[in-house]
């Protein structure tokens, strides 16, 4: 132990009992280190950008690396115990130790996303958005440029009728008329439709059009440009600032002015050069087997180009550099906190009831959970579960207000604290599925459909509450709860 | 002079340097002096030093010093019993096999020492349990006067029980006396103060570095008194605290509890269960004989009522020629190690007298007709 944190534990021993038999100093000098560490050998880990992520290895190690740091943390937070010696505690105790125990566990938690945070930072650097959203681009513009030929075909299009506002209530198909068409020649070209829109339909259709032919004040021609963008580029639509090239960009840059036969041979090489970029030296798999007359030209380029291999590629990249956007951001951050807080919330409770009481309390949760879901699952209701699992917390609250008018310490009362702040945190998210599962069989049944039902749009205040509910319970209800409890006489 | 200072100083003239030292630590701690007890701490830690060989006039000149210093402070030595707790026949039962612990009632004030006696199995422990808070109570009342609506757990706080059996520490022994002392409000420069005191007071310096395994099971018990020590309880409840010490330790202990008992700084009652009758009884100023969970008898109240005289004796001659000596003034019960003489007439003195001139070499000779120890 460096000498500047011995000082410390010792200050700490002497000066705040409380804080120092949680241990969280050693704990947040170690995990940080340790976490550090990690991230450094993460960095330095060779790394296969095209191939898949080796991150579930390092998770699955990490895992057991994080069980052994807490059950030592736990080893030693169990030598001593301010609340179990009658020491003296302050009103807010029961809060502090409760936040210091999260965030000792949050610190040994944390190192589980280490591998695939460094992992995500490693390929951005590797590969950043306009870089990857340009050959992605260059790579589609110079395959356009050399088969010009074969993807220059005729638009397909769709025959608009505009009606009276409020007739049509949106978009009406009135002919659906999904099919092939071909020329005379057999080159097969794009669907076409027959459909009826209102006003504001129209209007708002129009913006995304390619092209638009008027044949009269009420009807339309929608051109739609051929397909011509064969990469999926993942999640950079959503995230990159810099844009894909749509099916009608490359349409005017590479269709529109078809490069000279001389630039062809230059436009081969630069594609060539992209190709074993993003394939990474494999040798890329064909697809599809010998050209045939009436492929459509997304057959003809995915069986002459190796897009799809190019395409699973940049896919990793892509999710490999995305692993934490906004989307899985908050995912990541709700397992870290669910998990923190589930440990956490078994350490508090260990903390402040008897070994056997909290045993006991394990086992009767579970029991009742499975004993919840058999009966549900017999009586096919199984939608109930949320109304049942409110109900367990409300008993277990009610019951847990009858220690204080208790004499003795009884070890069923004690299951029921146990479980009642167990719970406590998720009590507001319980109540909204119920509420939720209820409204969601309202609508259903007064609109045939789900549409229009927005209700999980308030889920966030749900998860917010909780554990605002919870730390109020902490530093009022709960703390007193406890105190009454264990120091009541046994029979 | 201070009584207690010229107590010391005469310990010191006649070389019975450890209790000097002991009571010049005691006198320094109750002056609730920072400086005074670090200056006692040294002395106590130069007699450690040099108690195996002849102690040097240093030692003598800084015991003397601080004397003097604490006799300019004697007015701070000002002991006032109050009371600590009453119980109102507290009785309990237990659901599974047939014991029954019947009401008994007792008050301990501080300064108390309260001895609880009887054979195994009769109900100390669980008396003893009752008085702490740890057993519910089947009926009656136990009442805490120098609390203020305290609820069970300020009742925990300001008492403080050691078990027969001791709960294992863990870590370095110092730190756990260092938390005992932090968790009851002794932070700072006066928690390493107060802990080196006490390491000082129990003779246990030389054993703080060490851990629970790396200790006997004597030291453990002082380790486990320290503790509770630092907590300063108002109530200290032992069961069986001497079990596991040698009877030169056994009878330290025991001085020790009687002094802290009526210490200025932390006056506490005392309220301790052994099979050690005649020891407890030393240092005890009641003492309860529990048999079948009754309260059997009570020093201080049933020996004013004594009706005969008993006394124990141990001798190698035999009973025809003990009773030719006593002619006919006593009944006389052999146990196959000793005698036990009962008398209407003849007090203990007179009868160690006749014996003596009745050339009767005797081994042990011990008066029981106070004790507890004669109706057992």
């Amino acid at each position: 132990m460096p000498g500047f944190l011995k000082r410390a534990e010792q200050k700490l021993l002497l000066n705040k009992p409380l804080i120092w038999s949680t241990r969280v100093h050693l704990v947040l000098y170690y995990g940080i280190l340790y976490n550090l560490l990690l991230a450094g050998l993460s960095y330095l880990a060779p790394l296969d950008v095209l191939g898949d992520t080796n991150e579930e290895y390092w998770i699955s190690f990490q895992i057991i690396i994080a069980a052994i740091a807490g059950i030592i943390w736990l080893i030693y937070l169990l030598r001593f115990n301010v609340f179990k010696k009658y020491g003296t505690i302050k009103p807010l105790h029961a809060l502090t130790t409760f936040l210091l125990y999260f965030v000792s566990t949050g610190i040994i938690v944390l190192s589980v996303f280490i591998y695939p945070v460094v992992e995500s930072v490693r390929v951005n650097l590797m590969y950043s958005d306009i870089v990857l959203v340009q050959d992605i681009n260059n790579l589609t513009l110079k395959i356009c440029q050399l088969e010009h030929q074969v993807l220059n075909r005729k638009w397909g299009y769709d025959t608009v009728a505009v009606v009276e506002n409020g007739k049509s209530g949106g978009r009406i198909i009135e002919h659906e008329a999904i099919y092939k068409d071909t020329t005379p020649d057999g080159a097969p070209i794009w669907s076409h439709a027959l459909v009826a829109m209102d006003t504001a339909t129209f209007n708002s259709t129009l913006a995304g059009i390619d092209s638009v032919v008027k044949l009269n004040d009420t009807m339309y021609l929608f051109y739609n440009t051929p397909r011509l963008q064969f990469m999926s580029g993942y999640m950079l639509a959503v995230y990159s600032k810099e844009k894909l090239l749509s099916s009608f960009d490359l349409y005017n840059r590479a269709l529109k002015h078809p490069p000279t036969e001389a630039a062809m041979h230059t436009i081969a090489k630069e594609l060539n050069e992209l190709e074993r970029k993003y394939l990474g030296g494999k040798k890329a798999g064909t697809y599809g087997g010998d050209t045939q007359p009436d492929e459509t030209p997304g057959d003809y380029i995915l069986k002459h180009y190796p897009l799809v291999d190019i395409n699973n590629n940049i896919t990793t990249i892509t999710s490999k550099k995305f692993d934490f956007s906004e989307r899985h951001l908050a995912e990541y951050i709700r397992l870290f906190y669910y998990f923190t807080l589930g440990i956490t919330l078994l350490i508090f409770i260990f903390r402040h009831t008897t070994v056997q009481t909290f045993f006991l309390s394990l086992l009767v949760g579970v029991l009742l959970l499975i004993l919840t879901t058999m009966i549900l699952s017999f009586t096919n209701n199984n939608s109930a579960i949320m109304d049942w699992i409110v109900c367990y917390a409300l008993l277990f609250f009610a019951r847990s207000i009858f220690t204080f008018s208790s004499t003795k310490r009884s070890v069923v009362n004690g299951i029921f604290i146990n479980l009642f702040v167990f719970m406590a945190p998720v009590f507001p998210l319980l109540v909204f599925g119920m509420f939720y599962e209820w409204n969601e069989k309202r609508y259903y049944a007064g609109h045939g459909n789900y549409e229009g039902f927005f209700l999980k749009q308030y889920l966030p205040y749900a998860e917010i509450a909780g554990p605002v509910l919870f730390l109020v319970l902490l530093a009022t209800y709960i703390n007193k709860l406890y105190r009454r409890w264990y120091s009541l006489p046994e029979n | 002079m201070h009584s207690r200072i010229a107590e010391i100083q005469s310990y010191l003239r006649h070389n019975d340097h450890s209790l000097a030292v002991r009571r010049i630590l005691d006198a320094s701690l109750d002056t609730a002096d920072g400086a005074l007890l670090q200056e006692a701490i040294q002395v106590s830690q130069a007699y450690r030093q040099y108690k195996q060989a002849e102690l040097p006039t240093t030692f003598f000149e800084s015991a003397h010093n601080l004397l003097n210093k604490l006799n300019t402070v004697t007015e701070r030595f000002v002991e006032q019993s109050t009371r600590l707790v009453t119980a109102r026949d507290i009785s309990k039962s237990y659901n599974s096999g047939n014991f029954s612990l019947q009401p008994i009632s007792m008050q301990v004030n501080t300064g108390d020492v309260l001895g609880v006696v009887g054979e195994n199995g009769n109900g100390k422990t669980t008396l003893l349990r009752c008085m702490a808070g740890q057993l519910a109570l089947d009926s009656g009342e136990l009442d805490f006067p120098l609390l203020d609506h305290p609820d069970h757990y300020d009742i925990k706080h300001h008492l403080a029980f050691i078990p027969q059996r001791i709960p294992r520490w863990y870590g370095l022994l110092k730190d756990n006396l260092h938390f005992a002392a932090a968790i009851s409000g002794v932070t700072g420069e006066a928690n390493s103060i107060m802990v080196d005191f006490m390491l000082e007071r129990l003779d246990l310096t030389p054993y703080a570095h060490l851990t629970w395994t790396q200790i006997s099971s004597g030291y453990r018990t002082r380790f486990e008194i320290a503790r509770i020590l630092l907590q300063k309880p108002r109530l200290l409840i032992l069961d069986e605290p001497l079990a596991n010490l040698d009877i030169n330790a056994q009878q330290s202990i025991l001085t020790d509890l009687r002094f802290m008992a009526k210490s200025v700084h932390n006056p506490m009652g005392i309220l301790l269960s052994s099979q050690q009758l005649h020891e407890v009884e030393k240092i005890a100023d009641t003492v309860l004989l529990i048999k079948n969970g009754s309260c059997l008898f009570r020093t201080g109240e049933q020996e004013k009522t004594a009706t005969s005289f008993v006394v124990e004796l141990e001798t190698t001659a035999n009973r025809e020629t003990l009773l030719q000596v006593l002619n006919g003034n006593s009944e006389l019960q052999f146990n196959g190690g000793f005698y036990t003489i009962t008398s209407k007439e003849l007090p203990a003195q007179e009868l160690l007298s006749k014996l003596v001139a009745g050339n009767i070499a005797i081994t042990y000779f011990r008066d029981i007709t106070h004790s507890t120890k004669r109706y057992i």
